[in-house]
């Protein structure tokens, strides 16, 4: 019962930050709105089908989405670096799962929202449609695993390397989609690039999403692949970063990081 | 001194901290300290600046591991519970800081949390907290408005969140005005006579520690230079207050 409290108070404070971040929200769902409708123009003028829109549109979608469920993850650290509180947090009888759950439930409203704004974006430019509620949930659910998974590498990275790593809460979930085939089949990425691109989950929930406007697959058990491989690394995600919450009361980083 | 009637034991506890790169200087904060403290005393680390206090503490606190020694937290070893051991204890420092957009009433609400509380129970030890530290005025205010002795009772509120047996308060009086110095002291002094609980302090100000302390460790340049009660300590170097004794042992 402890363990749901702690998640939902990190929860509640992931909330609040959020609600008294108005600005902070936009701007996250800004430059999404901004991707969808210049991938969709694009599409338009080179009079992409409906099926070729649905490929590239449910990339730029995915890309706004998953970026909003993996930075609510890594600002639960960051906002402990950020406000110096990070010692206070970890005086408390704090668990890892607990500190990263709790944002990542925040993270999945907060990435839920962005992607109804981006869908009525889409239907509202575009001949655009979503290939039914199931699909679409299952696809949400890959990308909120996956925005967990990258959250959880960008606070290990932070917690290891200390402020300098801050850049990945940025830039990782967007090279990841460059590598997992953003707009693209992985069949046509550089065979070295593609052999790494097997590597992640995400390469298969985009891949499995686009089976439903008429592409083939390039993988088979895509379902199973992302669901073993999301087990693998949420696991040692986990494993790694109590391994880093370690050496940071080790080698005295937490406390550096709470100054 | 009985087992059973110890808060804190310390045994050989050393601590090294590395910083820099390629170079890494080496900074020898904690050399083979040993200490004891018994349960429901008022203990007193004190030094100069860069002794090793604050090291200390954090050590006692979970927040930092020695690189060897043991330490015994009411009986139990830092390295193999200190899960158990945090729902325990409590600390309040100087200087604190927390979330920042967080208004007083969400800053306790959610570290009430995190010790477990909840419903009616959470709600209640909020209103208390409050209550008792003058916090009324300021619980819809954000913590980047608050003045730094409003700062200070609020750490102070937090610290006592989950009725820890063992309260760690560093420097909890650092950068106040007189008046408020002097209210943090009292209250220090009246949780600590009516709840029993064991309360490590540390401060640069003699006077505060010569009216609080039961007994007191010095620490310089990471080892324990000196260790008893006012009175022992004074006697060891014929001093007439605390402040000669610490003039004499840092000298």
């Amino acid at each position: 019962m402890n363990w749901l409290n702690r998640t939902l108070a990190f929860a509640y404070r992931s909330w609040v930050f959020s609600i008294r971040n108005g600005f902070g929200f936009a701007e996250l769902i800004f430059w999404p709105v901004i991707g969808v409708i210049s991938i969709g123009l694009m599409a338009k003028y080179f009079q992409f089908n409906p099926q070729e829109l649905g490929f590239v549109l449910s990339g730029a979608m995915a890309m706004g989405v998953l970026q909003v469920i993996q930075l609510d993850v890594a600002y639960a650290l960051l906002y402990d670096i950020w406000g110096k509180s990070l010692k206070q947090t970890f005086l408390t009888p704090t668990g890892i799962s607990e500190y990263i759950l709790g944002p990542w439930i925040v993270g999945m409203i907060r990435g839920a929202i962005c992607f109804v704004v981006l869908y009525f974006c889409s239907i509202l430019f575009f001949p655009f449609y979503l290939p039914g509620f199931l699909p679409t949930l299952w696809f949400y659910i890959g990308l909120g695993i996956n925005g967990l998974i990258i959250g959880l590498i960008v606070c290990i990275l932070v917690v290891l390397f200390g402020q300098r790593a801050e850049i990945t809460a940025w830039s990782l979930a967007t090279i990841l989609m460059l590598i997992s085939g953003i707009y693209y089949p992985v069949s046509e990425l550089p065979k070295f690039v593609k052999s790494i691109a097997l590597l992640f989950p995400l390469t298969y929930t985009l891949d499995e999403f686009r089976v439903y406007y008429g592409f083939s697959s390039c993988f088979s058990y895509s379902t199973l692949k992302v669901l073993t491989m999301s087990a693998i690394y949420l696991f040692f995600g986990f494993l790694l970063m109590k391994f880093s919450m370690d050496v940071a009361r080790k080698n005295g980083s937490m406390l550096r990081l709470s100054e | 001194m009985n087992g059973n009637n110890i808060a804190i034991e310390v045994k050989n506890v050393s601590k090294t901290f590395y910083r820099g790169f390629p170079i890494r200087k080496k900074t020898k904060a904690l050399d083979k300290v040993s200490l004891e403290i018994k349960k429901g005393e008022l203990f007193g680390v004190l030094g100069p600046n860069g002794a090793g206090k604050t090291t200390l503490l954090n050590i006692l606190s979970t927040l930092l591991f020695p690189d060897e020694g043991t330490v015994k937290i009411l009986g139990k070893d830092i390295f193999h519970s200190h899960d158990n051991i945090r729902t325990r204890l409590n600390m309040s420092s100087g200087n604190p800081n927390f979330p920042w957009s967080f208004t007083v009433e969400e800053i306790l609400y959610f570290y009430g949390m995190l010790y477990g509380l909840k419903g009616n129970e959470l709600k209640k030890k909020v209103e208390n907290c409050i209550e008792w530290f003058g916090l009324g005025d300021f619980k819809k205010k954000r913590f980047d408005e608050l003045s730094t002795g409003t700062k200070q009772k609020l750490t102070l509120a937090k610290s006592l969140l989950n009725d820890p047996e063992i309260l760690f308060l560093d420097e909890p009086t650092v950068g106040l005005d007189p008046d408020i110095a002097y209210r943090i002291r009292n209250f220090i002094k009246t949780i600590h006579k009516e709840r029993g609980m064991t309360i490590i302090l540390t401060t640069h100000y003699m006077h505060e520690a010569e009216m609080m302390c039961e007994r007191i460790a010095f620490i310089n340049k990471g080892k324990v230079i000196a260790l008893g009660t006012i009175d022992e300590l004074k006697e060891q170097v014929k001093a007439k207050n605390l402040e000669e004794v610490f003039l004499e042992l840092v000298k």
